[in-house]
């Protein structure tokens, strides 16, 4: 794995306090730089993935380093589509860029709730975001 | 024209790390034949972003994708490099004197001792849309390249797509064909400003039919086209008479044949020995995106590194009998090779 998710809680003591109120009721613990990002593949399966807000990472990246079926063929640059979600929660989210636009234009199964996951940036606002993986 | 190419490495695959392998096998006396399933060279960088800048290329704070491609075609040119572009690398097979022939799509063969696969992501094939029938239709209606417009005049086209490339033939088939339907899944068009606009005025006088928020969900025929199945988003299912189909949703790579030349694959990836980024089979490396070993990385800057090391070896393949000494350029300098 190339990055140092903590995969299970118990590997991964909470190092702070808890100041912050949880927003998930199955969230045990709330880390200080980790959100919780809700994932369902395209079995109908759901995965909680927790993810680190301070390395830089996207959804796209997420998915691989938990080794969910995602490819993220072109490594992130908005021009493959291979990390393809629909975004089933209301958390509000950046607005895609032109370059993410031009790519859901020509990728297939595209919903009015269609992203790129590589274009999402593992921030705060994301926390308790549930994403379903499109269809390949 | 039956001539074979004769070389000593065949390179699958011009983009940065099979162009860079030039350089490096130059400096080694090994001649070079590059092929490529696109018609220029560059891979990926050319392709998809050539004005993207990358960051990481040692020496370069900063530079542009396509001008780092042609900075390495000036940097091997006097190595001479031979080309085989807009053909993509069929088939690999041993001849009895031990060398490796690759033939093409358009059967162009190719011999050498070694092959380097440095295919990256595969080659680029058109994104074909997820409609169920779509490949019996193939070549019997369905096109996802114009390669002959004179093959559409006076025929019923509906083409498919809200880039560049629809916008194009859209407005290029309107003179020829007889009726042009353009099918996109929105309202707006992310092509050039002067397309669209061609695009809208040829639409409001008639001369195409524009199908906005919708996509072609179904096609008809018996063995050859006759009519697409379009979904719109608020007016349902309906049908449109046509004798070519023609998705442009741009290109997407996929390993295709490289896949069945029995070498070991994970994960689309071809596995290779790390001291000189050798495959299961003698005489074949692979190199830059498409291999995979523990801790790959796949960095331009590792592709050209894993190209030093399998020049290296490679050599003792083309040169059984000679001895292989170490040089550095700043002390020896650029000897060039004729073409």
């Amino acid at each position: 794995m190339a990055f140092p998710i903590c995969k299970a809680k118990s590997e991964a003591p909470p190092k702070h306090q808890n100041t912050k109120t949880p927003k998930h009721q199955n969230t045990c613990y709330y880390m200080e730089n980790t959100i919780q990002i809700n994932i369902i593949d395209r079995e109908g399966g759901r995965h909680k993935l927790d993810a680190p807000t301070d390395m830089g990472m996207n959804i796209m990246e997420l998915c691989k380093a938990y080794e969910l079926p995602v490819e993220g063929t072109c490594g992130g640059m908005a021009l493959c589509a291979s990390c393809h979600v629909y975004v089933l929660s209301e958390q509000k989210l950046p607005e895609p860029t032109d370059d993410e636009l031009a790519m859901l234009d020509a990728a297939f199964f595209v919903q009015a709730n269609s992203r790129l996951g590589c274009q999402l940036k593992l921030k705060n606002e994301l926390d308790g975001l549930t994403l379903e993986l499109a269809p390949v | 024209m039956d001539k074979k190419i004769e070389t000593d490495i065949i390179i699958i695959g011009a983009g940065p790390v099979g162009l860079f392998a030039v350089f490096e096998a130059g400096l080694l006396k090994m001649r070079c034949h590059l092929i490529d399933a696109l018609p220029q060279t560059g891979g990926q960088l050319s392709e998809i972003y050539p004005k993207k800048p990358i960051y990481d290329i040692p020496g370069y704070p900063s530079i542009l994708a396509g001008e780092l491609v042609q900075n390495i075609m000036q940097q091997i040119a006097p190595f001479s490099p031979g080309f085989t572009l807009g053909e993509r690398a069929e088939s690999i097979e041993k001849k009895e004197d031990g060398r490796w022939c690759v033939t093409t799509t358009r059967g162009t063969e190719h011999l050498a001792p070694v092959i380097f696969i440095a295919g990256g992501l595969g080659s680029f094939e058109p994104r074909k849309p997820p409609i169920d029938n779509i490949e019996n239709f193939e070549d019997h209606g369905v096109e996802y390249f114009v390669r002959n417009p004179e093959d559409y005049k006076n025929s019923r086209v509906v083409i498919a797509g809200g880039g560049d490339s629809a916008l194009d033939w859209t407005i290029y088939l309107a003179d020829l064909a007889d009726q042009i339907t353009l099918i996109h899944r929105r309202t707006e068009f992310r092509g050039a400003p002067d397309s669209v606009e061609k695009v809208m005025e040829l639409a409001g006088s008639g001369r195409i039919k524009l199908i906005t928020n919708a996509q072609v969900i179904g096609l008809q025929g018996n063995g050859k086209l006759n009519g697409v199945v379009i979904q719109h988003d608020t007016d349902g299912e309906f049908e449109v008479a046509a004798d070519h189909f023609v998705p442009l949703f741009g290109l997407t790579p996929k390993l295709g044949p490289i896949a069945d030349w029995g070498l070991a694959i994970d994960k689309s990836a071809i596995e290779v020995n790390t001291t000189d980024y050798s495959t299961n089979k003698p005489g074949i490396y692979a190199i830059g995106d498409i291999n995979t070993y523990p801790g790959k990385l796949k960095l331009i800057l590792c592709g050209f590194h894993e190209a030093t090391l399998a020049c290296q070896s490679a050599f003792k393949v083309v040169f059984p009998d000679k001895k292989l000494s170490f040089k550095y350029t700043t002390v020896t300098g650029i000897e060039g090779m004729p073409g």
